[in-house]
């Protein structure tokens, strides 16, 4: 079923609205969750709270992508829920993005301003990438992907992403000085 | 901390970025490559080989990973439905599905809510058997059996499909909506016939894309049209005519669409029959569509069908195009952009949208 659908589903508050989103981006949701979990029962109680909150944001909300707004909200559901997990269901995956996110950041008692700021500037920053840095970039900090997963979706070798994911870094804490996001 | 508000705030990026990241996947490309192949051969005989298409071209079908939700009247919307344990795999799948199981009308099964306008006379009582179905298994779990309320849906003869509003609360209902109910044993012995039967002026509704497979030699050429004006299609699939094709059983689909140089599949929706799914339309001359509850085959007559075709080669807008080589591997593509912005049409008749 086209996105359209299951959106109109939403707005003709019909419960198929559900379904159809599991039957659709289920797997791409439980992937995202688990990527950041680490763990089979946390992962699917996050895809499960996010479709409630599809089935309360649409509408008024009117996804333009529906993937990337389902996947979304489970990032976020999922990203809140790590702070409650236990150490023993805590992904090693995940652990390791956020070693690696302070390379981008100047320390760690940087102010991180609140709002749009941040956003925007990735925005401009991805916008000025090439694509397929662009799109290791997102597979590994966005969807939380592991490495030897970007690296079989995009065909590169495992220390070829890393490589990579490193001068994007680069690119990115520079990308974040010059634009004055911290002070 | 601070890491972790940086990767929350991230979630808010384009959704092009994303979109686009989520599409380029090698793997998924091989996959989409080799289904494109064996889609011409395969689509039409793996819908016609579901007895009640509406079982698979309904949304209702839940996911791997997706614990069933209940309606909470209190709450006025779904709840988690934990005290259900699915298996212990990663993937499973299962169902809520309902049939009415006493009166004049059992065995119609449930299809989606229909709009309120759309509702006719009151025509009686019934009792619904609503049940779990786990794919996985094959096996019903969870019987339960609701009274409901039977109307008449405006312009629809009952004996091809009513709407019930449930009386009590059951799985996956509410007791303010309406649910359409058909007849799967619906059959009509033409295309014009089975327009009248279930309004399809009034109910049915088209999206305004559709995707063209072009067999050429061993290869299969995959191009996605998107058409400003949906409406004009509906016209024109109004005026062709067509006898139903012998009973789906004793043809050879396989057949039927290998031998098929082109197939168009348009995504459809009926109201009356609460039926989503896809009208497929041959350069041989069928038309094969489920969308009436039950899977029928039409022949429209090769003119016809090149007729529909080359409306929709002419006026739609390509969204993208990609030729799969003999191995379903993708040769070139091309593409406008990124996949077409959801938008819902807040215009179209009260029936279709609520």
């Amino acid at each position: 079923m086209e996105d359209r659908e299951i959106v109109k589903l939403y707005f003709a508050r019909s419960e198929s609205a559900i379904s159809a989103t599991a039957e659709k981006y289920g797997a791409l949701c439980y992937a995202v969750a688990r990527n950041i979990l680490g763990c089979d029962e946390d992962a699917r109680e996050c895809v499960n709270d996010a479709y409630l909150a599809l089935w309360n944001q649409i509408p008024p909300q009117v996804p333009a992508s529906l993937r990337a707004f389902a996947a979304g909200i489970v990032r976020k559901i999922s990203l809140d829920r790590l702070d409650y997990n236990t150490a023993s269901c805590r992904c090693a995956n995940t652990a390791e993005i956020l070693d690696e996110i302070s390379e981008i950041l100047p320390d760690e008692s940087a102010e991180i301003p609140q709002g749009d700021t941040l956003t925007e500037i990735l925005n401009r920053f991805l916008a000025s990438e090439k694509k397929r840095d662009r799109v290791v970039f997102v597979r590994r900090y966005w969807f939380c992907d592991s490495v030897r997963e970007v690296a079989a979706r995009t065909g590169m070798s495992e220390s070829g992403v890393r490589s990579l994911l490193f001068r994007i870094r680069k690119r990115l804490s520079a990308y974040l000085k010059k634009e004055g996001y911290f002070e | 901390m601070n890491k972790k508000i940086f990767l929350q705030q991230m979630s808010a990026i384009d959704e092009k970025y994303i979109e686009e990241a989520a599409g380029n996947l090698r793997t998924k490309r091989f996959a989409a490559g080799k289904l494109a192949v064996a889609a011409c051969f395969l689509m039409v005989c793996a819908v016609l080989a579901i007895p009640f298409a509406g079982n698979l071209l309904s949304p209702q079908v839940s996911s791997e990973n997706a614990l069933p939700v209940v309606w909470d009247e209190g709450e006025g919307r779904f709840v988690k439905k934990d005290e259900i344990n699915p298996n212990q795999d990663s993937f499973y799948y299962n169902e809520y599905r309902a049939a009415i199981a006493s009166g004049d009308y059992q065995g119609y099964r449930s299809a989606r809510v229909l709009d309120e306008g759309y509702v006719g006379e009151k025509l009686g009582s019934a009792e619904i058997d609503s049940f779990l179905f786990y794919f996985s298994s094959g096996k019903t779990e969870d019987h339960r059996y609701l009274a409901a309320e039977v109307y008449e849906i405006r312009g629809i003869s009952p004996s091809d499909a009513v709407c019930i509003r449930y009386l009590e609360i059951g799985q996956s209902n509410t007791l303010t909506h309406y649910y359409v109910f058909c007849n799967a044993n619906v059959t009509d012995p033409s295309w014009s016939g089975l327009w009248e039967r279930f309004a399809f002026d009034e109910y049915l509704s088209l999206s305004d894309t559709a995707e063209m497979l072009i067999g050429d030699g061993g290869c299969v050429q995959k191009v996605r049209y998107r058409f400003s004006d949906a409406s004009a299609l509906r016209e024109m699939l109004s005026h062709v005519s067509g006898a139903a094709a012998a009973d789906i059983n004793e043809r050879d689909f396989s057949a039927l669409a290998s031998s098929a140089g082109k197939m168009l599949t348009l995504s459809a929706q009926c109201f009356s029959s609460g039926q989503y799914g896809t009208i497929q339309i041959l350069d041989n001359g069928y038309l094969v569509t489920g969308i009436s509850g039950s899977v029928q085959v039409f022949d429209i007559g090769a003119e016809n069908a090149a007729w529909i075709m080359a409306w929709i080669e002419e006026s739609g807008e390509v969204m993208y195009s990609v030729k799969y080589d003999e191995n379903g591997l993708p040769e070139q593509e091309s593409s406008e952009g990124l996949e077409s912005t959801v938008a819902v049409e807040t215009s179209v008749s009260a029936g279709r949208d609520r």
